[in-house]
């Protein structure tokens, strides 16, 4: 029984990378298979000192064209995750079909990243293209990273390359597969490039649920982890306003991610969260580019969505190109919470990291 | 308040510097495409359609850009002149928007006789040759400054 299952299941293995090769020589100039990894050391020091060397996630990705109008875009990423028996988990990031109806007016179905500012909506989970090691700050908290949904999105009309990206879907306690009840999100998100290599965007999201239950959808889908206390799971509203700016010339780089959320619960009634990103690096050559970050998040003491919290980060690092393909970053990080707040961990540490980031 | 206004002027300095960017010599380079609805483009219509922000054409068919990859000799000018930056740049540009899910990738072609014959099969598409390659002149676009 076992060998005939074993069989089986090579043959299939057999089958499915025939049809593969036979679709992909079918479809040589249409179809676009990427790769991307990272590589990481990091050295912290705090009350302790620590320092490891860390495979980071690796995403696979592709583009196909399916039809004159319909292209089919995925990413999959297999990240380290401690729990897991392999020590590495599998995710769907990003599946997605695009019709192009009109000109530049495609609609989307799918599992996308939510359009609500400019890092979510261009580097996604492909370290080369980061100008920072890290993700904003906010990106672990307030900024639900995923919808899976209806899009319809427009781009570069009229003279100013106008943008717009509406979108509804599956709401942040749903998962890939299951959404309780009918809460979805919605997301307006408008965007102007007037010039060369500058982009200015705001978005508003929203959403209203009856239990508050993160799923895979959220910014917070794994846990807290600044907070030790009970989490809350009443009905609540979200708003998350966010403003990105962003330039990347030949020599300037530059890049704002400014986010408002006001959260509303019955018991504790509305809660004012923020979050600021600032990026500034300078090219100094075809290859090299310094650059400084400062981020920071603050969330409100009446807040059950994250949970009371605050923290800043203040980085120097430096960013070396050798092609396109291929990054060195290094960089020295301060990281701080400014008040004590209940249930709260402080944070004070700081941090050495290296990371090498590839695609291919 | 001085401060202030010499860092605005700073950075409107450093903007507009960086911005200037497509300053190549066209005269060598040849614009090519099949069923595009039209013979004539305006120079910044075709940096944007180069650039991938134009999914079809006016008259409703698909572009499709064909552009010389890092084998053709074609390709640093057409980096410079439309992209303004090297042919790793140009590669890295392609590289994030297609990876953002918001433009279908180009074709990369490594010879001007390969970009023609694509340009000649395929209906809606544009590309980049050298001046000075015999080529069919009714594929010919005209590029108005």
């Amino acid at each position: 029984m076992k060998y005939s299952v074993k069989r089986k299941s090579h043959f299939l293995v057999i089958l499915f990378m025939t049809i593969l090769s036979v679709t992909v020589n079918g479809q040589k100039i249409e179809t676009q298979f990427n790769g991307f990894g990272h590589l990481e050391f990091i050295a912290d020091y705090s009350d302790a000192t620590n320092a490891a060397f860390a495979i980071g996630e690796h995403d696979f990705f592709v583009n196909s064209k399916l039809s004159k109008r319909i292209s089919f875009l995925g990413e999959y990423v297999i990240r380290f995750n401690g729990k897991s028996a392999t020590s590495f988990l599998p995710s769907i990031e990003r599946s997605l079909l695009k019709f192009n109806y009109y000109k530049n007016h495609n609609l989307i179905v799918g599992k996308i990243h939510t359009p609500v500012n400019y890092w979510n909506d261009s580097y996604h989970h492909g370290r080369l293209f980061f100008p920072t090691i890290d993700r904003p700050l906010a990106f672990s908290y307030i900024i639900p990273l995923h919808t899976l949904g209806l899009q319809i999105q427009g781009q570069n009309l009229g003279k100013w390359n106008f943008g717009y990206d509406l979108v509804v879907g599956n709401g942040i306690n749903s998962t890939d597969g299951i959404n309780t009840g009918i809460d979805f999100s919605y997301t307006a998100a408008f965007h102007i490039k007037p010039f060369e290599n500058f982009r200015l965007g705001m978005s508003h999201f929203y959403e209203k649920t009856k239990s508050h239950n993160p799923g895979t959808h959220s910014g917070h889908s794994t846990v807290y982890p600044h907070y030790e206390g009970e989490t809350y799971t009443g009905p609540m509203t979200l708003n998350l306003t966010s403003a990105s700016l962003s330039y990347f010339g030949n020599r300037l780089e530059l890049l704002n991610e400014a986010s408002y959320n006001r959260t509303f619960t019955d018991s504790l009634g509305a809660a004012n969260n923020w979050s600021n990103f600032s990026y500034l690096g300078y090219r100094v050559t075809d290859n090299s580019i310094p650059y400084m970050v400062a981020d920071f998040i603050n969330i409100a003491e009446n807040d059950l969505y994250v949970h009371p919290f605050d923290l800043l980060k203040l980085c120097l690092g430096y960013r070396h190109e050798f092609n396109h393909l291929l990054s060195l970053k290094t960089q020295v990080e301060y990281l701080t919470s400014l008040h004590q707040h209940e249930d709260h961990s402080h944070v004070q540490r700081f941090s050495f990291r290296v990371q090498f980031a590839y695609g291919f | 308040m001085k401060i202030r206004s010499l860092l605005f002027i700073s950075l409107l300095t450093l903007l507009s510097q960086s911005t200037i960017a497509q300053n190549g010599d066209m005269n060598n380079l040849v614009i090519i495409g099949n069923n595009i609805g039209t013979v004539s483009l305006k120079k910044t219509t075709l940096i944007n359609v180069l650039k991938g922000r134009l999914d079809s054409w006016n008259n409703n068919v698909t572009v499709k850009i064909v552009l010389p990859s890092q084998k053709n000799e074609s390709a640093a000018l057409t980096a410079k002149v439309f992209y303004g930056t090297t042919v790793k740049g140009m590669q890295k540009f392609w590289l994030s928007l297609v990876f953002q899910g918001r433009a279908n990738p180009p074709i990369f072609l490594d010879t001007d006789e390969e970009i023609i014959i694509f340009v000649q099969k395929n209906p809606g598409s544009i590309g980049v040759i050298h001046e000075g390659v015999d080529y069919p002149k009714s594929l010919k676009i005209n590029i108005i400054n």
